[in-house]
């Protein structure tokens, strides 16, 4: 995984408006004796669109000078590319390393968020029919279609924009001694505690969250995410809201 | 039933993200007043007005087992 982390990470540009925050240099701590961890941040899929390739590939050609569309194609669900070209050996050990934590998120999932548990379990079934998934599927455990590998990062206040509103984003946090950090909710005030094998599953398109971090130590995130494009490609049903109805007895 | 202590914000979450979150209006001149929660360390859920939660916090989920299997990845 250490070269994958550490191609993520990118210099600065001239140009701030063209530096994300979420791999430029400046958001990432220095390796030391107590932050072994290679700092960087990676996407896994199994399933997602190339960046900015949502929509459809357009073919154009000029007729009596006026541009027509001849033909109009979907761009494919794929993989990342990390694991579609097994970059380093980091990715398979990945998939694999990771399917203990992967399905006990799974079935954490299925109690606090039945529904989009469904919609996840309906997508995965998908992706691992598709010709252009398959491989890479049968082999991914999460329902979630994204997992974003975040080691020893600075995170901004922010919200993350490809969801519904209604779903749920995941993260898990690691941490090593030496490391307190704080995950901060600012639309309601509200500063949690962080410690390792923190679990917290909240709506990340609504909520604007940052997490703040004191102390030498390392700390890795597995931040699951899914994507609304993905949903509709695939033809699922969107999960709806969770009630505490469904928990609370009358 | 899972046992879990639960805070309430007092407005529409679904509201706040139409109007606040996508329609882009300030939230201070909409009724979506900061609940300030506060500061939290044991398991808790959070809930709007209409019963729906929007956030689960649950510490300590991930055993020693789950975190020293994942330090092998890294």
């Amino acid at each position: 995984m250490e070269p994958l982390l550490k191609t993520s990470v990118k210099k600065d540009t001239p140009s701030k408006r063209l530096q994300n925050w979420r791999t430029t240099h400046r958001n990432f701590s220095r390796k030391t004796a107590r932050r072994t961890c290679q700092p960087g941040a990676v996407n896994f899929s199994a399933g997602w669109f190339a960046q900015g390739h949502t929509v459809r590939l357009l073919f154009h050609s000029m007729n009596r000078g006026k541009l027509t569309v001849n033909k109009s194609e979907k761009y494919p669900l794929l993989p990342s590319l990390n694991l579609r070209k097994q970059l380093y050996l980091g990715s398979s050990n990945w998939l694999t390393m990771s399917n203990d934590m992967e399905r006990f998120l799974n079935l954490t999932l299925s109690l606090i968020h039945p529904e989009l548990f469904q919609s996840g379990l309906l997508m995965l079934k998908k992706l691992r029919e598709l010709e252009s998934t398959r491989d890479i599927a049968l082999k991914w455990q999460s329902i979630y279609t994204g997992v974003a590998i975040i080691s020893n990062r600075r995170t901004p206040s922010h919200r993350d924009s490809k969801g519904r509103p209604e779903w749920f984003d995941t993260l898990v946090n690691y941490c090593g001694h030496g490391n307190k950090p704080r995950l901060l909710i600012k639309d309601l005030g509200l500063n949690l505690k962080y410690s390792s094998g923190t679990v917290v599953s909240f709506c990340g398109s609504i909520l604007e969250h940052e997490v703040k971090s004191r102390g030498n130590g390392n700390r890795v995130c597995f931040a699951h995410f899914m994507q609304e494009s993905v949903r509709k490609r695939l033809e699922v049903p969107p999960a709806g809201w969770v009630y505490q109805s469904a928990y609370v007895s009358d | 039933m899972l046992s879990c202590l639960a805070v309430y914000v007092p407005w529409d979450i679904k509201e706040y993200y139409d109007k606040c979150v996508k329609g882009g209006y300030s939230r201070n001149d909409l009724d979506f007043p900061n609940p300030q929660l506060g500061s939290f360390s044991d398991p808790l859920t959070v809930v709007d007005v209409k019963g729906r939660i929007i956030l689960w916090y649950i510490p300590g989920l991930m055993s020693k087992y789950h975190q020293v299997s994942i330090s092998g990845i890294l």
